[in-house]
């Protein structure tokens, strides 16, 4: 049966699902204008896995720190190691941490870890934490060419030197390179709207995910955005499977709210991520998602776990809330049009300016759309403090 | 060497020569008055140019090969292959090599682009083919290092590294030396493959050695770069900067030239380490350096630059976007990330 088959058999037509999108913000307002009705092509598994997106443990989020886990931006992978270890055990309620990721992953899957490298050179996922993780599939019976390590560009990939730093044998994929090149791309599975009038109104979903994996981990870098306000798990995984994203931004208003919910909740990619670790080596707390100022970048030597990216992306804009507090700047929920800047290099060095109106609502919209838990009095997040 | 630059018009492999010392025997270098020619490949190139014959070979990420001629930049001949390309070719005798994502490396006929034999590995081949001594030498992302016979492609050993070999390797008389993705430094045999010494830095190796003398030089991801004795693999000197090292080196006389994503390009004593100079281009430089006396040129994420060897002092620079240039024949060749290839003069 092939994949076209399977939908017919599976009863869903096209499954198309229009939304009025007014799941995000609703209506305008002054700081974004209203979204337009966003089309919905996915398609879904002949049967709902309990793995998919919020997964297993919806509103669980396990924090893990460790001061020594970073250091002089150099990252311990023993340490992370240990971290990774321990997280999963906590996640799970598992003794082991083989059992743990037995939870997620059998030896049969084709897993592809889904990196962030859009930040390298200066935050982007550690391989060390990529290391381990390949490791840890490995331990459990994934044979290395199950594994394939891959983001969106492959240019960025090159400039963080993922080529040399992940473990031999395994795959390691960009999806694209420049500008209208979507021979990767799936055109039976994507999510259209028109924002601003442009050409091209779709977005379509990587084919690595539609037609190869079975598995997905993603492991996005914790860092604010100009646009969304901050990027986690939900904007890693949505705007970096699928294509023709920043058709969303316009300054100074951006459609991250509700685009990103929606992108995530797209099949097969909402049953196939099964969970989510966050690198929280470096937390970027201005000038996200591309910087290259280091004195925006704090060593916060932590670890996000879960299989609900609402939880963890909501712990994840606390804790960057938190930080830009301290740091004496203004919260990325901030509309004031006084701060908003149409320079870039201005934005980048002054952390007093942004140059969208931030949608860090894009988290709770996702939530409505049953991605996971954004009320953070419902989160069960657990912390430990390694040494 | 097996496969010098047979002319101050050639440019045969990813650092103008095996010897990775750049074009230091003709100051044929001039500052570009202007555009000779540019090709639109449509594409994104992630590889170097080469150049012989009056025939310069570009590949598109996408896997198409042209062979341009080098003064009006009309194709001669172009091939197009199923699978990503970011290996940077290179020439020896008739035939054009270079490796695949898919984990294949070809030999072309150069004249024609007619396939003269190809080889499989089981992961991605980044490296440019080194050739020397009818041997052909490259890694692979499955751990393994071939050589293979140049004419026909028949292995003749592999050895099995500790992690994925993107980088480019350095073939002199005896050894070949390679970094490698487990953070290594390795001295093979030439004849057998055998280890003669591996040296260890703190993190995997995506830079292409140079061998001045009896002293391998190399960038790591563990933000140094290093100086290894050639004979015994220790370390003579290493010196740290900000950020990973993937920018492969180039040298001449006692100086090499080197760049670091921390954005800045380094020329460091090679006896001593000591910096000599040092150029913040406030972008991240990961691509090599290639030297033509007395002037060293490098890509800094876009932007191609010129400097004067002995100071650092910026002759020339233009945002072509990328590409290693080419300097050879009073020209400059730069073929651009975003698929433009440029002739400058």
């Amino acid at each position: 049966m092939d994949r076209r088959d399977f939908v017919k058999t599976a009863g869903w037509g096209t499954a198309a699902l229009l939304f009025n999108s007014g799941v995000g913000r609703g209506q305008a307002s002054p700081s974004q204008p209203a979204p337009p009705p966003i089309e919905v092509h996915g398609i879904p598994p002949s049967k709902p896995s309990p793995l998919g997106i919020p997964g297993l443990f919806p509103g669980r989020v396990v924090e893990v720190f460790h001061g020594d886990s970073i250091s002089g931006n150099r990252v311990s992978q023993p340490i992370v190691g240990r971290m990774l270890n321990e997280g999963m055990k906590e996640l799970t309620g598992e003794s082991s941490p083989a059992a743990a990721w037995q939870r997620f992953i059998e030896p049969h899957d084709v897993v592809g870890i889904k990196i962030n490298s859009s930040g390298a050179p200066v935050c982007f996922s550690s391989p060390e934490i990529v290391r381990e993780i390949v490791a840890a599939l490995r331990s459990i019976g994934v044979p290395a060419e199950n594994i394939v390590v891959f983001d969106r560009y492959s240019d960025e990939i090159e400039l963080a030197s993922y080529q040399a730093l992940v473990p031999a044998g395994i795959r390691l994929l960009g999806i694209e390179h420049g500008a209208f090149d979507a021979a990767r791309y799936d055109f039976d599975v994507y999510c259209d709207a028109d924002f601003f009038g442009e050409s091209e109104t779709r977005c379509y979903l990587a084919k690595v995910v539609t037609q190869e994996l079975t598995k997905i981990i993603n492991i996005p870098t914790m860092k604010d955005h100009s646009a969304s306000g901050v990027t986690g798990c939900l904007k890693n995984i949505g705007y970096g499977c699928f294509n023709n994203v920043a058709r969303t931004h316009q300054l100074p208003y951006t459609f991250t709210d509700p685009l990103i919910g929606y992108l995530c909740s797209t099949e097969p990619l909402r049953s196939k991520t099964v969970l989510h670790i966050m690198d929280g080596m470096r937390e970027v707390w201005h000038g996200g998602p591309i910087t290259s100022h280091w004195e925006f970048v704090y060593e916060a030597k932590t670890l996000f776990i879960g299989t609900d990216p609402v939880g963890v992306d909501t712990v994840e804009l606390e804790a960057i809330e938190k930080k830009r507090r301290e740091e004496g700047v203004s919260s990325v929920w901030d509309i004031d049009p006084s701060t908003l800047t149409t320079d870039d290099a201005e934005f980048h060095q002054n952390p007093l300016k942004n140059l969208y109106f931030r949608q860090p609502g894009h988290i709770a919209a996702a939530g409505k759309l049953g991605l996971g838990v954004s009320d953070l009095k419902l989160i069960d997040h657990r912390q430990l403090r390694l040494t | 060497m097996g496969n010098p630059a047979s002319t101050d018009r050639d440019w045969v492999t990813l650092l103008g020569e095996n010897s990775r010392m750049g074009r230091q025997r003709e100051a044929s270098w001039q500052v570009p008055k202007g555009v000779r020619w540019q090709f639109r490949a449509g594409r994104a190139i992630r590889s170097a140019a080469v150049l012989r014959d009056n025939l310069l070979y570009v590949i598109e990420v996408h896997g198409a090969v042209y062979a341009l001629d080098a003064d009006s930049g009309r194709p001669r001949w172009t091939r197009q292959f199923p699978d990503w390309i970011h290996s940077t070719p290179s020439i020896s005798g008739n035939m054009l090599l270079f490796g695949c994502d898919g984990g294949k490396v070809y030999s072309l006929d150069r004249d024609t682009g007619r396939t003269i034999w190809e080889i499989a590995t089981q992961g991605e081949v980044w490296g440019s083919p080194v050739v020397r001594d009818e041997t052909v030498f490259f890694g692979s992302a499955d751990g393994r290092f071939y050589a293979v016979e140049l004419k026909t492609g028949k292995p003749r050993w592999t050895q099995t590294l500790g992690g994925r070999i993107s980088a480019s390797a350095y073939a002199a008389e005896k050894h070949v030396y390679v970094g490698c993705g487990d953070g290594n430094v390795y001295a093979l045999d030439v004849s057998s493959g055998r280890i003669q010494w591996s040296t260890p830095t703190g993190d995997g190796i995506d830079s292409t050695p140079a061998v001045v003398g009896d002293t391998v030089l190399v960038g790591s991801e563990d933000f140094f770069f290093y100086a290894i004795d050639a004979g015994t693999g220790a370390v003579r000197w290493k010196f740290e900067t900000k950020l990973g090292v993937s920018s492969s080196p180039a040298a001449s006389q006692e100086l090499v030239v080197f760049g670091s994503k921390d954005g800045n390009l380094y020329a460091l004593d090679i006896p001593t380490g000591k910096l000599n100079w040092k150029l913040s281009t406030g972008r991240a430089i990961t691509s090599p350096t290639v030297i033509c006396e007395p002037v060293v040129a490098v890509n800094a994420e876009g932007t191609a630059m010129c400097l004067d060897i002995a100071s650092g002092k910026v002759l020339w620079k233009a945002g072509l976007g990328g590409g290693t240039p080419v300097l050879a024949g009073g020209r400059t060749y730069v073929a651009s990330h975003y698929g433009t290839v440029y002739a400058l003069e």
